[in-house]
């Protein structure tokens, strides 16, 4: 089963991170591919449901050959999988899935 | 009311009393330092709202910076119910409030936190008596969808957190 809300979640993480590389803010990125600052976000956040055709002028404008690099894996996306970046946390007996950053945070302040 | 929603209720009740909260906005912030709780933003993975790490010297909470003020409002104060309820009782060090934590792997026991700390934030950020004066002072009508906006802004919590604490209470609408 998959599992629409990672789905878009982890397409607009992928978006997100290429963005960052290609040194765009989320305005700029916003005026090449004809959308405002706030869709940009709600994609990112996958607020959003980004369409096909939005998928296309985003790989117009980070270069890309098609729009397959900013999808994720279907194993990444199917309900229960752990998404490939989720880490352990283990407090006492306790132990706690979360997300990459989530991890970071955690880390910091124990 | 089951006891744990008893307890979770008399809980906050008492934290409003103790200092001397009568009015909304509920400033979840400083009654977090108050209570020697640190807080922080930062931008944490979408699908966690928050967490807290208890120490002895200062415990912290932080939240996540990319979720609506409101929201992070209601996490803070969730996170002050695990500090107030379950901290000592479980011996936990850490607490993250995690999105699908309900149906990947969690005990019972755990569920039953999550509730308690919930009751705990709705009784916190929209305590009943504040509430039922705000509605009888300003003559509310609680059928008028502008009317409930009007109040949802003024206890800073969502509209859909306000509808639910609303019909919970029994107060509004009839139908």
């Amino acid at each position: 089963m998959i599992d629409d809300d990672k789905l878009y979640l982890l397409i607009g993480k992928n978006i997100k991170s290429i963005r960052n590389t290609r040194d765009l803010n989320q305005n700029q990125f916003g005026d090449q591919i004809g959308l405002n600052r706030t869709s940009v976000t709600n994609i990112e956040h996958g607020k959003q449901r980004v369409t096909v055709e939005t998928l296309y002028r985003i790989s117009e404008c980070f270069g890309l050959d098609g729009i397959s690099g900013l999808l994720p894996s279907l194993k990444d996306v199917q309900k229960n999988s752990a998404i490939s970046e989720q880490k352990e946390i283990t407090s006492g007996s306790d132990t706690k899935i979360v997300g990459e950053k989530t991890f970071l945070a955690i880390q910091r302040r124990r | 009311m089951n006891d744990a929603t008893q307890q979770a209720t008399e809980t906050a009740k008492k934290l409003l009393k103790q200092f001397q909260i009568t009015k909304p906005p509920i400033n979840v912030e400083s009654l977090a330092t108050k209570l020697k709780i640190n807080i922080e933003h930062e931008e944490l993975d979408d699908d966690v709202s928050g967490f807290l790490i208890i120490k002895k010297d200062k415990s912290t909470i932080v939240v996540n910076s990319c979720h609506p003020s409101n929201r992070q409002r209601f996490t803070i104060a969730h996170e002050i119910g695990h500090f107030m309820l379950h901290a000592k009782i479980s011996g936990k060090e850490i607490f993250v409030d995690k999105k699908y934590n309900r149906d990947l792997n969690s005990s019972t026991g755990e569920i039953e936190e999550e509730k308690q700390a919930n009751q705990f934030a709705a009784e916190l950020l929209m305590p009943e008596k504040i509430l039922r004066k705000e509605i009888e002072d300003s003559d509310i009508d609680l059928v008028d969808d502008t009317a409930t906006f009007v109040l949802a802004k003024k206890f800073q919590v969502s509209e859909q957190a306000l509808g639910y604490r609303l019909a919970k209470l029994d107060l509004g609408l009839e139908d």
